[in-house]
């Protein structure tokens, strides 16, 4: 046995010599290159442009090697052409998905709408990159999973990049009781922001009226702060909003539906007969006093 | 009970043994406690003690309502030495009341920025950290808000002379020089001053930082920005307590005065 391997190695150790060494030497070395290329290249190159020099280069210097064994195990490359045009169309229609998906990614790390680290919303998905390939990018959702997507589904969908800018905008909607002052509603609201230390003074926060909610006065209240303050802002803000509107008696209403006894204005008129049995209400028409009546929900 | 007073809180202060130490700085109430090899830092914050000043080198017992951090070291700890230092972002400026500046005119204005409180320890005054001496509100400054700075933002009277400033130990007094070399009106509505390249000075009463000299070419150029070496000449100003946090910048040209477009839905 032993005999016969040794005879075939010396008939053909010009061949076995060579794509041996290739295969065991060529192929770590080139992943190491690889390694090496990806360190060396300056803080001028994002993280995504130094994986992809790197890869190219691997993927190149793999496809070379395998060129090269080919040639040594005495493949002909004229007959191979030959062949991979039939191949090349059903390889055509087997790695659609592929080819669209690496074509994307070229087109992606062209154009650059995000980078590595940015928090992103795409494909109905929102989660901080963390890698970035020729066929999908990864992203790292805030409970710590990792979700592939397409390069292919990030191209065709709208992309939100949330991070892209040092400052963003929080947008509150904040509803409060007819009743109340629209102006000193949102000279509450301002001052909230102004003594919040996590919002801008420069842009000053948004404050608008929206318009008149079914339940509600609605206010939009916007805030402008710095990217990395997010969670800082929004547990500080929405708790001095409360405590500021119950220091200055104003009234955050749940929605709600009144209920009018015929006409537009008049309140359904309820009458508390005994107060020890309270749940004895006499229901009685409206009368002409209760015409002129604010439209209460509290009688 | 031992407090010492404004000239003397900067000198080294020994730390050997077991020490308690309370620095009251403006807003800023730090509690440092040494314990064999180990280090304590707590601070907190009282806006109502803006003219405070005092270093207690033998408290009397502190309530522990502040939060900790924790150092092990051990001989670099005999000695610590507080620094005031210069915030580590631009302080964007606005005057209570817009300031007008006629044509080819100069006028001095005196600002008053809240120090950075820098705790260091041993012969080679390793800092082991740096606390604001007041709760800064953060501001952008920039024509966009793709495009621009986050900076500290910070009303001021912006005073014409610094004796007429508020007893504030905690601040640093900037003097700035603005120079309205164009041939329009400058308004002030908001100044850009890089503070990082500061050094801070010890007068008398007050701490000091380098005077600035901001020069205005007209609205679509951009402004420069000159920091004097050495002290500036007002209160008997001594001797230097800290070096600029980056010492890269002496002259800077950028729109110190430019404005934000406004932004919003709508």
């Amino acid at each position: 046995m032993f005999d016969h391997i040794l005879t075939w190695y010396q008939a053909n150790k010009e061949t076995i010599l060579p794509v041996a060494a290739l295969l065991v030497i060529g192929v770590p070395l080139l992943k190491f290159a690889s390694f090496l290329l990806k360190k060396s290249l300056n803080r001028n190159f994002s993280e995504q442009k130094k994986m992809i020099f790197s890869k190219g280069f691997l993927y190149l210097g793999n496809g070379l090697i395998v060129v090269l064994v080919f040639h040594f195990l005495g493949f002909k490359f004229t007959t191979l052409l030959g062949a991979a045009g039939v191949m090349g169309i059903a390889i055509g229609f087997a790695a659609q998905t592929s080819l669209s998906n690496l074509i994307s990614g070229i087109f992606l790390i062209w154009e650059q709408p995000f980078q590595i680290g940015d928090l992103i919303k795409a494909d109905q998905q929102q989660g901080v990159v963390h890698s970035i390939g020729l066929l999908s990018i990864q992203l790292r959702t805030f409970d710590n999973q990792l979700i592939r997507i397409p390069n292919e589904s990030i191209i065709k969908n709208p992309l939100v990049n949330i991070t892209r800018f040092p400052i963003r905008r929080m947008d509150l909607n904040i509803g409060v009781a007819y009743k109340e002052d629209i102006q000193k509603v949102m000279d509450i609201l301002k001052s909230v922001a102004d003594d919040n230390p996590y919002c801008l003074e420069q842009p000053e926060p948004v404050i608008i009226f929206k318009g008149f909610g079914e339940s509600a006065l609605e206010l939009l209240f916007a805030p402008w702060f710095a990217k990395q303050d997010f969670i800082l802002l929004r547990n500080s803000i929405l708790k001095e909003i409360k405590n500021k509107f119950d220091e200055e008696n104003i009234e955050i209403p749940f929605p709600h539906r009144t209920v009018y006894s015929g006409t537009a204005t008049a309140p359904f008129p309820i009458t508390i007969v005994n107060p020890e049995t309270a749940f004895e209400t006499r229901i009685t028409k409206p009368d002409s006093t209760s015409e002129s009546r604010p439209r209460s929900e509290g009688e | 009970m031992n407090e010492k007073p404004f000239k003397h809180i900067w000198n080294p202060i020994d730390l050997s043994g077991e020490h308690r130490i309370r620095f009251q700085f403006g807003p800023l109430d730090v509690r440092i406690k040494r314990v064999g090899d180990e280090l304590t830092i707590g601070w907190r914050y009282d806006r109502l003690g803006e003219t405070r000043l005092s270093l207690d080198t033998e408290p009397a017992r502190w309530t522990d309502d502040v939060d900790w951090k924790r150092w092990v070291g051990g001989a670099e700890f005999d000695r610590l030495i507080f620094k005031p230092i210069m915030p580590d972002r631009p302080i964007v400026v606005r005057p209570e009341m817009p300031v007008s500046l006629l044509p080819k005119e100069t006028a001095m204005f005196f600002v008053g920025v809240p120090s950075f409180i820098s705790v260091c320890v041993g012969k080679h005054e390793k800092q082991l950290c740096d606390i604001p001496t007041s709760i800064l509100s953060n501001t952008w400054f920039g024509e966009t808000t793709v495009d621009g700075a986050l900076c500290y933002g910070l009303k001021t009277t912006a005073k014409r002379e610094h004796n007429q400033l508020l007893n504030h130990p905690f601040r640093v007094i900037c003097p700035i020089r603005i120079k309205n070399a164009s041939s329009e009106i400058l308004d002030i509505e908001s100044l850009c001053l890089p503070v990082k390249h500061l050094s801070v000075y010890l007068g008398e009463t007050r701490l000091w930082g380098n005077q600035e000299t901001v020069e205005f070419r007209g609205n679509k150029k951009w402004g420069r920005i000159t920091s004097s070496p050495g002290s500036p000449p007002f209160d008997g100003v001594s001797g230097l307590l800290s070096s600029p946090r980056d010492v890269s910048h002496a002259d800077i040209v950028f729109n110190v005065f430019r404005k934000l477009i406004p932004f919003h839905n709508g």
